[in-house]
């Protein structure tokens, strides 16, 4: 082949590679849109079949009593057919944005409550208030569980479990300093220093580069007075700065950085922290791995204020041909038998008011009582880069390389451009 | 190539002449074709398609209802105008170039060991590619586990040698990046191992029998053999290696996902939190351009580079 040839020959591959791109530039517009939520057609009595989300992981206790309830439902509605699928927490909200843009949404996921306002902001959750009005139940809820499935106003879910906040501690080693539980922050730092030893931690408390160190310190912010809302305020740097005096005191360990709540726990388990904030699910874990240990559970220390977070999951319907189907099964769930045994296989506090908690342990009964202070984290759609912010300051923080002050008036102008609009 | 085009449009074709011109001129396209194919399919459209993206204001919300805004060069412009970009870039450099030098000298170094050819250097290196193709959430978790502070495996061989240390590697901010880079030195070493050893095999043993009979030391041997011959290689094995280490991303994200306080967040992750965690699908588009902006220069500094060197063999 010639090298006149082969030039010709180029420039017409070069020539095909750009008419290839002008046609794809051609198709270029406003990306997005695909997925636009169909209005909702009436159901026929046909047969239905649902597509289910969730990410209780296959074998766990969570996973099997839904399954079963959700076998039952079938049985009763022999019309309906419910395909579930395992999606790893990781993965949820990441697939379902994609599925949206692929218009091949499911029709009923459960997400973890403070997602829910990202999804009711993106047009794919069905607004169920004239569903919850009619349905007329909607007091049976506490307050905060409810507000955590709303947004603008509208309802967009129901919760499923509901979880909090609370202190556990060694009863061993607080009656031989001979400490009583903190109630107080005051009391809570002198303990926690009395506490510490060569081999033991006083207090641990989770602060990963992740939004689970945001849910652990949220606690702790509230009680001061401060909030999300207004993160760079006096109360909110004195919240903050306790923290960061907890970890310079030597009463918490540096490691607290690296520990996810599980990591908090196995501390905790293990004896080599005395003291510890985490949630009711942790107690079947602890059970498991330190059968002998002799602990309690008690409110959050507090301050100006007393507050705890709120956590769970809820039910999400998906707008679509079938969110009227998905409905009914997410009303069908809501009831007293089926949340009582979801509770109990997920180790999370009554969702209702006229629920009884899955057993009569004092550490339950404590973390009931702590859930009627626990708050959700509603805020906004934007919840997500929010936390990020604060984990960034957290962490400036915690290591000494910025004050607290500096760390929270950084988060405060990455935050307030991001707060929902009143 | 001409003759086989010409047998094909006489076998297959008995029209006219001027027909059959045109089928001999477009079997020629339709011999690239599966190849421009593939290119539009997986290179041009998710090229394109991330550019219209970046143009636009698109979250979440406008991604599933449509109606995203236009925003022309804006989600660029804030990007790069943000105040953790040159925080980012600066990691980012740090963490490719030092990965990288220390990469391909260790390569370099086993490399040339492997070539003199002793007893079982076939299964050494063989057990050395374990590292290479070991998942880098396997290789990022045991990293991990080393550098943890109360039960590390660092700390513990500290210990051996009289050194009491409860550092937590990565839950400092001034000891996590040396410790990520660290852990990508370990896991690159193979690759720049492999590619400059096939480099090694082909210089001719000839010609350092005759440097070392005329009296060449085996540093000048190294310096004026080795060196020049395996100039390309050693070139392709940097890009490469810069590349591959510039948008790294599962390692870091495993180890310390950017932080502690931002201490390791490269730009990969930058991108990684726009798009998928804040769903910021405009900005993060933007953002994933940007990253590809310096592999792209060097991509074609060296495409210059290596068609000179061509032309001048």
């Amino acid at each position: 082949m010639s090298a006149s040839r082969r030039g010709r020959m180029r420039s017409r591959i070069a020539a095909l590679a750009v008419a290839a791109i002008t046609v794809a530039g051609l198709a270029a517009c406003a990306p997005g849109g695909s997925g636009a939520p169909k209005d909702a057609a009436q159901e026929t009595s046909g047969p239905v079949k649902l597509t289910w989300w969730d990410y209780y992981q296959p074998g766990t206790t969570s996973s099997d009593e839904l399954d079963a309830q959700l076998k039952e439902y079938q049985k009763e509605h022999p019309n309906v057919t419910i395909d579930r699928q395992y999606i790893a927490y990781d993965d949820l909200k990441k697939t379902l944005l994609q599925s949206a843009g692929a218009d091949s949404l499911p029709d009923v996921v459960i997400i973890n409550s403070p997602d829910q306002q990202q999804f009711a902001e993106t047009g794919i959750a069905a607004d169920l208030t004239k569903q919850l009005k009619a349905w007329g139940q909607l007091d049976k809820y506490p307050k905060g569980l409810i507000q955590s499935a709303m947004y603008d106003g509208k309802y967009f879910g129901l919760p499923i479990t509901a979880n909090c906040l609370a202190l556990f501690y060694d009863k061993k080693a607080l009656a031989d300093a001979g400490l009583k539980p903190p109630t107080t922050w005051d009391e809570l730092q002198s303990d926690a220093k009395a506490l510490t030893t060569k081999d033991r931690y006083g207090f641990a408390y989770s602060a990963i580069n992740n939004q689970q160190a945001v849910f652990q310190w949220l606690p702790t912010l509230w009680q001061s007075g401060g909030d999300l809302t207004k993160v760079n305020s006096a109360n909110s740097v004195r919240a903050l700065q306790f923290w960061s005096d907890l970890m310079k005191d030597g009463s918490v360990s540096k490691e607290a950085l690296n520990w996810d709540q599980t990591g908090v726990e196995q501390e905790f388990a293990q004896g080599r922290a005395a003291m510890m904030i985490n949630g009711p699910w942790q107690i079947p874990t602890i059970a498991k791995e330190a059968p002998n240990l002799d602990y309690g559970v008690a409110l959050l220390p507090k301050d100006k204020e007393e507050a705890s977070a709120l956590g769970g999951e809820n039910y999400m319907v998906i707008k679509g041909a079938h969110q009227d189907t998905g409905w009914d099964v997410v009303k069908w769930l809501q009831n007293k038998q089926r949340l009582e045994a979801m509770a109990k296989a997920g180790g999370s506090l009554p969702v209702r008011t006229d629920l009884k908690p899955f057993d009569d342990s004092a550490a339950i009964a404590t973390f009931t009582d702590q859930l009627q202070v626990a708050r959700p984290r509603a805020y906004g759609a934007n919840y997500a880069e929010m936390a990020d912010a604060v984990v960034i300051a957290m962490q400036s923080t915690l290591t000494g390389s910025s004050s607290a002050q500096d760390a929270l008036d950084k988060a405060a102008t990455t935050i307030k451009p991001l707060l929902p609009k009143q | 190539m001409t003759s086989f085009t010409s047998t094909i449009g006489r076998s297959s074709l008995t029209g006219r002449p001027a027909g059959r011109r045109l089928f001999r001129r477009s079997t020629r396209y339709l011999f690239v074709a599966p190849a421009l194919l593939y290119l539009a399919l997986f290179m041009f459209y998710p090229l394109l398609y991330t550019f219209n993206l970046s143009v636009f204001d698109v979250n979440a919300g406008n991604f599933v209802q449509g109606g995203a805004p236009f925003v022309g060069l804006q989600n660029y412009i804030d990007f790069i105008s943000s105040p953790d970009f040159a925080s980012s870039l600066a990691i980012t450099l740090i963490f490719t170039v030092g990965s990288l030098l220390f990469q391909h000298a260790i390569g370099f170094a086993l490399a040339m060991f492997f070539n003199l050819g002793f007893p079982l250097s076939g299964l050494l290196r063989a057990i050395m590619m374990v590292v290479w193709v070991l998942p880098a959430v396997v290789s990022a978790s045991l990293w991990r586990w080393m550098y943890a502070g109360s039960y590390g495996v660092l700390n513990a061989l500290l210990g051996l040698v009289g050194i009491h240390s409860t550092q937590s590697w990565l839950a400092d901010p001034s000891t996590a990046l040396p410790a990520v880079i660290i852990a990508n030195i370990w896991v690159g070493i193979p690759f720049q191992m492999m590619m400059i050893y096939a480099g090694l095999q082909t210089i001719p043993t000839q010609l350092y029998e005759a440097a070392a009979i005329d009296g060449a030391s085996a540093w000048r041997r190294y310096w004026s053999i080795t060196v020049p011959m395996m100039r390309p290689v050693i070139l392709t094995a940097l890009l490469l290696g810069f590349v591959h280490t510039f948008k790294a991303f599962d390692i870091i994200y495993v180890m310390t996902s950017g932080g502690p306080a931002n201490a390791t967040n490269v730009l990969s992750i930058a991108v990684y939190k726009l798009s998928f965690e804040y769903f910021r699908l405009g900005d993060g588009a933007a953002a994933a351009n940007v990253l590809l902006v310096i592999p792209l220069v060097l991509s074609i500094i060296y495409l210059f580079y290596s068609r000179r060197e061509e032309r001048g063999l």
